[in-house]
């Protein structure tokens, strides 16, 4: 009996709704499957895809927001942010598979922006595939490689979530973000064009696929052995990314199975302070600020003592003076508008900024992003003997646990639930551990930032940042030592 | 079949491109959608070939819709809206303009291109396309185009722009193209009126 399924790919645009279904018709025929395609209404593509048994129609929604009935699961997962191909059973009212695809190699912050998508997906239990230019070429006209954060975020949320999480990588080194180069396009294809079929035979979406999946954590955790040194001091694991057994678990994990042998649980698992200095070719040690703030010292001081840091390479990007006093104005504005208690008092200008060379202010403060401490207490007692109004105020029955505290010293307004904030803490909270099975507990500290913006919108719950920060953080710290936990919304 | 809610920039510019795609005479050498790899300005050599003619910077201002008719030897581009208001808000006009003028003078020096060639000396137009959920008015029509054709001549372009409707007509679920122009008796060129122009590109007015 020939079975026939109608499925919905929904995207952010036809185009690449109609080149995603273009592109399995092409693997289709090439095993002797059909592929044709027809207009509805005389705009609406609709695929038809045939093959031994099974015929899929296949109708591509473009523009997500532009139907009048969203499908609600795919409504909840746009929460984190609009992926480019999402595949739909109308009737059994599930998801597929996700594809995320970028045409340019993002790099620095923008390799991050796309991670919240990883992790909205791995928390809806939907396989996803995040297609991207391994070779890009830069404004100045060099050629970039592509970051590691996204590919790691990759391997921890399919432990974390058992469920394939990938990254496929495309180009060469000689043809930067060309898409027929390199392996991602063909090796992404003939999985999703494999899952279709099996969900066309009413067989698990992921039947079949242990051996395509294995290669493409290997081709994963070959990009990382080439890739991580230009970027990190030491990676936890890293002599694990050559072997076979490793690959084939990841393989086992994001298909449900148990792993044979457990070599995953040290992959990519940030030990405590000791182990990291025991394991690192060099201890990290402490640096001077750039820019005033008294916990951001803390910090640094602490990594002498108490926590370590991956990386101390953040450059710092300066800004016009007069727009750090009209952003430090509406910062003050939006302070007063919010009291707290105990008082809390707004104590930044513009004379706090140091000037650079080049005439403009320095508001970076500590050269690190994120400081992985073994204790959540030690990270509680640096805030409260830096902002005494919060000495008793804070929940300290966790104390024992490990931690990271994230810093954003940005200090535009209305940025905070933003590009690229909320993309950090998504992707470094799952680097980190948020969510291992001994979970770090997060701190996201905000130096610049007043606690308005966290309240003033905290009945907006689709809001992507919002969503993102309430999922990923413990607890939000604001200039003059507000803090605010988001799942209470409420200032502390 | 889903319906559409409102007819957006990307569900108009993608009708229109859908009608481009089953016209005889007319290629698509450029889409601007959000993403992907189509950020190429592609023409065809005599041997009906694809290959690159412009590659955009990746910060650059692109138009949202470039095509071309070796038939009546027309270039238009084209910048698309969700609205029709949307087209002359604040500095819209000025904008789309300049990134039609700097288009122009770019593939205007392309005559060495393999994949461009005589088409370096083709009419440039210039054309607005926009959704509606009923028939826009003409008096409104009227405005954006004469804004248009106005700002297109201090900017040494051809002139009549050419308006492209993505109508649809209430309570259905088709989408159809119309055309407008303010001056349909016009030579495009010699022997070709703006009204011939827009009979090929199938659109009724």
């Amino acid at each position: 009996m020939r079975v026939q399924k109608e499925i919905e790919l929904w995207s952010d645009s036809f185009h690449e709704g109609n080149w995603a279904c273009a592109q399995m018709g092409v693997v289709l025929e090439q095993t002797g499957g059909k592929h044709s395609v027809r207009y509805e209404h005389g705009f609406v593509p609709v695929h038809t895809f045939s093959a031994d048994g099974w015929t899929a129609q296949v109708t591509v929604y473009g523009s997500y927001r532009a139907w009048a009935d969203l499908p609600e699961v795919i409504d909840d997962l746009l929460r984190w942010g609009k992926p480019d191909v999402i595949a739909f059973d109308p009737i059994e009212e599930n998801i597929l598979f996700v594809v995320e695809e970028t045409a340019a190699t993002p790099t620095g912050n923008q390799a991050l922006q796309r991670c919240e998508r990883q992790l909205g997906a791995a928390l809806a239990g939907i396989p996803f595939w995040y297609l991207l230019s391994e070779y890009g070429r830069h404004v100045d006209g060099g050629v970039r490689r592509d970051s590691i954060w996204p590919t790691v975020v990759a391997f921890k949320l399919t432990t974390e979530f058992r469920i394939p999480s990938l990254v496929l990588h495309y180009s060469d080194e000689r043809n930067p973000e060309d898409y027929s180069s390199g392996t991602g396009v063909a090796s992404l294809f003939q999985s999703l064009t494999r899952m279709l079929a099996n969900h066309c035979q009413d067989m698990p979406t992921l039947h079949g696929l242990e051996s395509s999946l294995q290669e493409q954590y290997q081709d994963m955790a070959e990009f990382l052995e080439g890739q991580w040194g230009n970027q990190i001091e030491h990676l936890p694991g890293a002599d694990l990314l050559q072997d076979t057994n490793l690959h084939h678990e990841f393989a086992q994990l994001a298909t449900g199975d148990t792993p044979d042998t457990h070599a995953y649980r040290n992959f990519i698992h940030w030990p405590t302070r000791a182990e990291w200095l025991a394991s690192a070719s060099k201890a990290p040690k402490s640096s001077a600020l750039l820019k005033h703030d008294e916990l951001s010292l803390r910090l640094e001081s602490d990594i002498d003592e108490r926590c370590y840091v991956w990386s101390g390479r953040t450059g710092s990007k300066p800004q016009k003076p007069e727009m750090v006093r009209e952003w430090v104005n509406k910062q003050e504005r939006m302070f007063e508008k919010n009291p707290v208690s105990p008082v809390a008092r707004f104590d930044m200008s513009v004379e706090d900024f140091p000037l650079s060379p080049t005439g403009l202010l320095h508001v970076t403060t500590g050269r690190n992003i994120c400081y992985l401490y073994d204790r959540w207490g030690d990270v509680l007692d640096a805030v409260e003997y830096c902002f005494p109004r919060l000495k008793g105020r804070l929940d300290r029955g966790e104390d024992a646990m490990p931690a990271i505290v994230y810093v954003s010293n940005s200090l535009k307004p209305g940025r905070l639930f933003g590009d690229p904030f909320t993309g950090q803490v998504a992707a470094y909270g799952v680097i980190f551990g948020k969510r291992d099975p001994k979970p770090r507990k997060l701190l996201a500290y905000f130096p610049h930032q007043v606690h308005s913006q966290a309240l003033t919108r905290s009945g907006n719950r689709s809001n992507k940042g919002r969503v993102i920060m309430t999922e990923m953080t413990d607890l939000l710290l604001f200039h003059a030592g507000v803090a605010v936990d988001l799942k209470v919304g409420e200032a502390i | 079949m889903r319906r559409v809610r409102e007819v957006t920039e990307e569900v108009a510019r993608w009708v229109f491109e859908v009608h481009v795609e089953h016209l005889p005479n007319w290629q698509i050498a450029f889409t601007n959608p959000t993403a992907g790899p189509w950020k190429l300005v592609v023409g065809r050599n005599e041997n009906g070939v694809p290959g690159e003619v412009h590659r955009f910077e990746r910060e650059s201002e692109r138009p949202d819709l470039i095509i071309y008719s070796d038939q009546q030897q027309i270039v238009l581009i084209i910048e698309a809206k969700g609205a029709v208001e949307d087209l002359t808000r604040s500095k819209q006009t000025q904008k789309s303009v300049n990134v039609v003028a700097e288009l122009t003078k770019i593939l205007r020096s392309k005559r060495a291109s393999h994949y461009w060639g005589k088409r370096a000396d083709y009419t440039y137009l210039t054309a607005v396309l926009w959704g509606s959920e009923s028939l826009t008015h003409p008096q409104k029509v009227h405005s954006v185009l004469a804004t248009y054709d106005t700002a297109c001549e201090e900017a040494d372009l051809a002139t009549p722009i050419l308006g492209i409707e993505s109508l649809r007509e209430e309570g259905g679920d088709e989408i159809v193209c119309l055309g407008h122009t303010l001056a349909p008796t016009k030579a495009v060129r010699k022997g070709l009126t703006v009204a011939q122009a827009l009979e090929s590109l199938g659109l009724r007015g």
